[in-house]
């Protein structure tokens, strides 16, 4: 995943955001209601001249300058930081935190609501998480994460938070929004595919080239944990008692050369070619947690089969953004 | 998803300042006396139920039928108050006290607090019609507490709840929340005290102007006088009104009369205003209206707050001449009473100018000569006896001057002064009694008496009703005069100065029967004078007082702007001088200083807290503390002072870095392993003067 920008992406966010104001308030129905009350006993004080109504009337309009203030002063000064996990995969929820801070020197943050934004092809909005903390201490920190699937494979256009608050009364939604531009690439769906035998469950599309397949391969050693590595690779013990995560690595002679093929040219894009794509990429991640060398060749791009995490990466996001007749080269 | 309302209902317990704030809302209604003590009792019944077991789970407290049942039963009472002749007001005003112990009684998990509020506040919004008590804005003031409270409560609670936290919706009350709430209560309360003087005031009095609201007054006087009456007003003690003396020499006790309505029809029992259709006085009274009427005698302007009377009567110290204040329409009735109908529901404040009349004795015909007084002549069938007895005291009397004043002395030398009148034997006239067989009374006996003998000689007179003694508030510097003040005299026609005021009640039994009842501690004059101020200055409000503000302001700016240029330019020290002086510029300069006095005080007392919070740490680390967060490194509560002394190292040079983290150690020694730490100055000018470098970097 990384991070891309189009010109005229940019210039509409930049006119947007010239466009809207710093901060959107909104009523809520209980606000509604203060506003007409407020109203009502303003007529009613200007109708009957009487001084203590004034008064209320006051209280009341004072009361909507105070929630203003103290929605404003919950919102100054908040930052708001996406980290986001080490892949993203189709239909498989991910945690997606978000760091909350209060920049303010003195005044701490109350209600502070969340809530992150991605972009669709159309430009539309639409948002992929919701995070809320209570009480945001001044100069403080708070972290946050949501569960995110996201429903396809590609590039998901994360375009950035919309803090809001209803502190201090429930009266209003004051909200502001925090651009997070940010161009996630989301793996293809992994199903969980068997490829231990190499006989009757060989994929189709898949061709042995190498080693001897069979059981499951045996350790030769230990190695630093990467992202992507199968969990169930991972070395408990050692962990513990070295205090990182440490996986088996496979013995070299049982590995197996795999490579997987995906047809592109005259694919039709659609649901069909989506199977295909999520076939593929789930042979790949099958093979490689099985400790394979792994490949993929397709009707415009070849990768030579190779193991571990950035094998992994390096296929899957070749497949993350793969559409029919597309022109690539190998890496 | 819908940020406009909370999804989860709350089923937490509500805060205790719900319950107080309801509670305080149903004593601003309580306090106008007019909600009907079993509805206040049943809101209490409900306030003491729900202070002692709380939201405690019942069936009943949950059940919609019964629930909803109830609020028909509220709105059935209240409905059956306004068919009984009740006004609407007060109607509602029992509607919204007994929904809202309902409300508070309703322990069903809900989604917004705002209806308990809403409750509440309309309390409070019908009390506002139905008093002016000064007790009215200590109330709302610690209403406006609660209720910033029970709303920020119930909007962190809701918005934890709908964020799944539980936990965090138990924990979020706290001190600090509390600090905030109050000092946004606090800050409320100020902007709606800016806020106040400047709204618009209008009085359009298009809606409603008629029947709503109007008509609620305390009973005092009355257009008709039956003797007797006096007897109960004198057990009064409450305020009637309250005089600040503006301009002129202050009255001494014996001289104090504020006079109300004179009356000249007398039929043996009852005095009455004979039925002559009022004059109206045309002019704007807020603007000030000139009466006309005799301006002999010593000119006094008098401030004068007058309680809620029926009918609306404009007292003064004598005749007005001139009258200004918010006291709408005015008439004159036949006997040269001045009356302000549209203030009889309320307390009316207003300023006054007469001219006290001479003496009687300086009178020296009493006869009409230019206006027809033949009604002040008129007398009821009476016993010959009465007309031979005012014979017999005049006998030796050359004028009528002498006569008034022969008679005057009989009645106060003769004459018995009590509040409980002897029984009157059927068939007798109360008058006749008193002159003829008993000469014991008030002063509406004696005053009777006394015209009685007048007219019987021919010499115009008539009774007046009003306000007579009084006493002085020496906290707030003016006159409270009580119901019990309540006096009756006489007012005798005079052709060269028109109508003069002779008293024949004894005074000083008068004076002790009233002072009798009055026992104000300095606390109660306090109270008193407070209530004053808030009577004239808040709830008289309007705008002429906007008016006179605006004027006020741009005067004093004029003034400053004299005062500026004269600096700027050397003006002469007499010009300078004379500004200074001026009451208006001094006020600027005395809040100036006040509160810078108060900044600086704020400013010592934060540092001498933070001073104590230092003081548990070690002089040096504490100073690096404070060099760092200079830099934008504070140390949170939660961080530990070694994890803040890595995180230091990634933002300072190396050299600082090390110096601090050697000043750390040597903190932690000391806390923690009662080792007294050496000095580490030369690890603070390290750590200062690396600190420095990285600014100039």
């Amino acid at each position: 995943m990384s991070p891309r920008g189009a010109e005229p992406r940019r210039t509409r966010r930049s006119t947007r955001r010239w466009l809207s104001p710093p901060r959107t308030l909104r009523p809520t129905r209980a606000g509604w209601v203060f506003f007409a009350f407020t109203l009502g006993v303003g007529l009613a004080a200007l109708n009957t001249g009487n001084n203590l109504l004034y008064m209320i009337h006051a209280l009341l309009l004072s009361f909507l300058v105070l929630s203003g203030v103290m929605s404003e002063s919950a919102l100054r000064g908040i930052r708001v930081q996406r980290r986001l996990p080490a892949e993203l995969v189709a239909e498989r929820a991910g945690q997606i935190a978000l760091e909350v801070l209060n920049d303010q020197p003195r005044i701490p943050s109350f209600a502070i609501v969340v809530e992150d934004f991605a972009e669709n092809e159309a430009g539309e909005r639409f948002v992929t998480g919701r995070a809320f903390a209570l009480r945001i201490a001044p100069r403080a920190r708070e972290t946050r994460s949501y569960s995110f699937a996201a429903p396809t494979r590609g590039v998901l256009r994360l375009a950035g938070v919309r803090v809001a608050t209803r502190f201090p009364f429930g009266l209003f939604s004051k909200a502001m929004w925090i651009d997070l531009a940010l161009d996630a690439l989301v793996y293809p769906a992994l199903d969980p595919t068997d490829v231990r035998t190499g006989r009757a469950g060989e994929p189709r599309h898949a061709e042995a080239t190498g080693g001897s397949g069979g059981a499951a391969p045996e350790s030769a050693g230990l190695r630093e944990y990467a992202p992507g590595d199968p969990f169930r690779r991972i070395h408990w013990r050692a962990s513990l008692r070295r205090d990182q995560l440490l996986v088996r690595e496979p013995e070299l002679d049982r590995r197996r050369d795999v490579t997987v093929r995906l047809a592109t040219r005259g694919a039709a894009a659609g649901h069909a070619f989506e199977r295909e794509v999520r076939r593929a990429a789930s042979e790949i991640a099958a093979h490689l947690a099985e400790g394979h060398r792994v490949g993929l060749r397709t009707d415009s791009a070849a990768f030579l089969p190779g193991e571990g995490a950035r094998q992994r990466a390096q296929l899957l996001t070749h497949l993350a953004t793969i559409a029919p007749d597309a022109a690539e080269n190998a890496a | 998803m819908s940020r406009l309302e909370f999804r989860n209902p709350v089923a937490l317990p509500r805060p205790r300042s719900a319950t107080l704030m309801v509670a305080l809302a149903t004593g601003t209604l309580a306090i106008t006396g007019q909600v009907a003590p079993w509805a206040l009792g049943i809101a209490a019944l409900a306030l003491g139920f729900v202070a002692l077991r709380g939201e405690q789970h019942a069936r009943w407290r949950t059940n919609a039928w019964l629930l909803n049942a109830g609020l028909f039963g509220c709105i059935a009472a209240a409905s059956a108050l306004w068919l009984r002749g009740a006004l609407a007001i007060v109607a509602l005003a029992h509607f919204a006290v007994l929904a809202q112990a309902l409300q508070l009684l309703d322990t069903r998990a809900r989604r917004s607090e705002f209806l308990l509020v809403a409750l509440a506040v309309f309390q409070v919004t019908i009390a506002a019609n139905l008093t002016d008590s000064a007790w009215y804005p200590l109330l709302l003031v610690a209403f406006t507490v609660c209720c910033v409270w029970t709303l920020v409560v119930h909007t962190l609670r809701a918005e934890a709840l709908e964020a799944g936290e539980l936990g965090a919706a138990q924990r979020i009350l706290s001190v600090g929340l509390w600090r905030t709430t109050l000092l946004a209560s606090l800050a409320s309360v100020a902007f709606s005290a800016l806020l106040f003087p400047i709204l618009p005031r209008i009085r359009s009095g298009a809606i409603f102007a008629r029947g709503f609201g109007g008509g609620i007054a305390s009973a005092g006087f009355s257009d008709r006088v039956e003797l007797g009456d006096i007897g109960r007003i004198r057990q009064d003690a409450s305020i009637a009104l309250r005089v600040e003396t503006l301009e002129g020499e202050a009255l001494a006790p014996e001289a104090r009369y504020w006079r109300g309505l004179a009356f000249d029809s007398f039929d043996g029992r009852r005095w009455s205003v004979s039925a002559e259709p009022p004059i109206p006085i045309y002019g704007d009274p807020e603007i000030g209206v000139d009466l006309g009427g005799p301006r002999d005698g010593e000119r006094i302007v008098q401030r004068i707050a007058r309680e809620e009377m029926t009918p609306g009567v404009v007292f003064a110290a004598g005749f007005p001449t001139l009258v200004r204040g918010g006291l709408g329409r005015l008439v004159r009735d036949g006997n040269g009473s001045v009356l302000a109908h549209s203030t009889t529901a309320k307390r009316a404040i207003y300023q006054v100018v007469t001219h006290v009349p001479a003496r009687v004795t300086a009178a020296k015909r009493f006869r009409p000569q230019r206006e027809d007084v033949s009604r002040y002549l008129q007398l009821p069938p009476l016993d010959p006896a009465v007309a031979a007895l005012a014979r017999q005291i005049a006998a030796g009397a050359q004028t009528d001057a002498e006569r008034v004043a022969a008679i005057e002395r009989h009645l106060q030398r003769t004459g018995r002064y009590t509040d409980t009148p002897p029984a009157v034997a059927e068939g007798v006239s109360p008058i006749e009694q008193f002159l003829l067989t008993q000469t014991e009374g008030h002063c509406e006996y004696f005053a009777s008496a006394e015209v009685v003998l007048l007219r019987s000689l021919g010499i115009p007179a008539r009774l007046v009703n009003g306000y007579a003694g009084g006493h002085e508030n020496e906290v707030g510097g003016f006159i409270e005069v009580a119901q019990s003040d309540a006096h009756a005299w006489v007012e005798v026609h005079s052709a060269e100065t028109g109508w003069i005021a002779s008293d024949p009640t004894p005074a000083d039994l008068r004076l002790a029967g009233a002072d009798a009842l009055r026992n104000l501690s300095s606390l109660g004059e306090l109270a008193s004078a407070l209530e004053l101020w808030w009577f004239g200055n808040v709830v008289d409000f309007d705008r002429g007082h906007q008016a006179r503000a605006l004027r006020d302001l741009w005067m004093s700016w004029n003034r400053w702007r004299a005062v500026m240029r004269g600096q700027a330019g050397g003006a002469e020290p007499e010009t300078q001088q004379a500004s200074d002086s001026a009451p208006g510029s001094e006020i600027p300069w005395k809040w100036l200083a006040v509160g810078a006095g108060a900044l600086f005080a704020l400013s010592r007392l934060r540092r001498l807290r933070a001073g104590r919070a230092a003081a548990v740490l070690p002089r040096d680390y504490a100073r690096a503390l404070r060099l760092l967060r200079r830099r934008g490194l504070t140390r949170a509560p939660a961080t530990s002072a070694r994890a803040f002394s890595r995180a230091v190292a990634e933002g300072i040079p190396p050299a600082g870095a090390e110096a601090f983290a050697a000043l750390t150690e040597a903190y932690l020694a000391e806390r923690f392993g009662d080792a007294r730490a050496e000095s580490g100055a030369r690890e603070l000018a390290n750590l200062r003067e690396s600190l420095r470098e990285a600014a100039r970097a």
